[in-house]
């Protein structure tokens, strides 16, 4: 993931100053941003109207997702991203990666029967690259 | 960038400080400053592509989409904490102009006013507290079992002791309700104010270790040193316990409107 400004990461040291950093302090994990930045805070309705049974639904997996790694801390920002069956674009990773394996051995067995062994590998690297850009958008 | 709206981010008192502006936001755009009768909102325009109804319905369920949006939502939210009190907003609150966010801080101007007054000059803190299984007080004792197996013991002794061991289970966690409740009566004395947030549920954890108080404290800045030192020492020499703390955090669980 990107970091869209580090002044605004640099600028936690202020009040961080203000106390001790101590032995059981944890640095904020995903679970507990999530736990807050869903369920909590100013709620007035914009003009984008979100389906707030989604929401409820949506935060019901999320409290699975919470509860299944509240204690792996040491798993901090990734931890889902890192389980293929807790991440929908991982699971299409997943799912995309087969398909091009399968695609590479069909066409390694092809590329045997060719005299240009050298011209089809690239071809097949070219793909591969533009076919696994694509869960990315 | 096709049709944009605002993404709200935090609500603050004026005057806001131009600092603000140099922040980015969503997908690196920059912050802007809305200000209405004293009230400043903090945004950024967002496309509408992307955030639009039909795009949220769709992206919300995308676990590395949320994981971004929730992380620099957050970022932002304590970026403007940082340099004044200020109230976070729900995720994913957009208006189309900035027009439509003048007229909400118009509409809620009170409510929005003396909660800021509320949290003004404070910051939230978590804590939890577990209990460790593997501990004396919470533990199955399966070493105890084996080598009673070894020893040949008969069933009905074997029972007997199992008994005990979900006997000794629950006292344990008896207690330990009770000193988690001890633990929050204490945290609470130093906090402006307090909440008990959900727990979360052990048997999907995997982990054995008991979540036994999942709460958020509003304490002041000046009594911050306080807190720490009190939450530090509240279960000193109580091995059985672990207590995680987290803070100083803009004040998401005291944000709501309807709390006075």
């Amino acid at each position: 993931m990107t970091e869209p400004a580090t002044d605004l990461t640099g600028s936690r040291s202020y009040r961080s100053s203000m106390a001790q950093p101590l032995r059981s302090s944890a640095p904020a994990n995903l679970a507990d941003i999530l736990e807050r930045v869903l369920d909590k805070g100013i709620v007035i309705a914009g003009d984008i109207r979100v389906n707030l049974l989604d929401i409820e639904l949506l935060t019901i997996k999320i409290r699975l997702l919470v509860a299944s790694v509240d204690k792996a801390q040491e798993m901090g920002i990734d931890w889902w991203r890192n389980d293929p069956m807790l991440s929908t674009s991982a699971q299409g990773l997943v799912e995309e990666n087969r398909r091009l394996r399968e695609r590479v051995e069909a066409l390694e067995l092809e590329s045997g029967d060719l005299a240009d062994d050298e011209e089809t590998e690239e071809d097949t690297e070219g793909e591969t690259e533009v076919r696994a850009g694509v869960p990315d958008r | 960038m096709s049709q944009t709206g605002k993404y709200l981010y935090a609500v603050t008192r004026a005057p806001a400080g131009e600092s603000l502006t140099t922040g980015s936001g969503l997908r690196g755009q920059p912050l802007e400053l809305i200000e209405h009768r004293g009230l400043v909102a903090i945004a950024s325009p967002v496309d509408l592509g992307e955030f639009g109804e039909e795009g949220l319905r769709r992206n919300l369920e995308n676990l590395s989409w949320l994981e971004e949006v929730a992380r620099v939502h957050h970022q932002v939210v304590q970026f403007v904490f940082t340099a004044a009190p200020a109230a976070p907003l729900r995720l994913a609150t957009i208006c189309l102009d900035t027009e439509a966010v003048r007229a909400r801080l118009n509409t809620l101007h009170d409510q929005i006013d003396a909660m800021l007054e509320r949290i003004s000059g404070s910051a939230e803190w978590g804590v939890k507290m577990y209990l460790r299984i593997s501990t004396p007080a919470g533990s199955s004792g399966q070493a105890i079992t084996q080598s009673m197996e070894q020893e040949g013991r008969t069933g009905a002794a074997y029972l007997e002791q199992k008994r005990r061991q979900v006997n000794q289970r629950r006292v344990g966690e008896e207690h330990a309700v009770e000193a988690a409740r001890s633990v929050h009566t204490d945290l609470s004395a130093v906090a402006v104010a307090s909440r008990l947030l959900r727990p979360q549920d052990p048997k999907l954890s995997g982990h054995q270790d008991k979540l036994v108080l999942n709460a958020a404290y509003l304490v002041r800045h000046d009594r911050e040193q306080e807190f720490v030192a009190r939450s530090e020492e509240v279960l000193a020499g109580q091995d059985q316990y672990e207590l995680v703390r987290f803070g100083p955090w803009p004040p998401y669980s005291f944000a709501g409107l309807d709390d006075a």
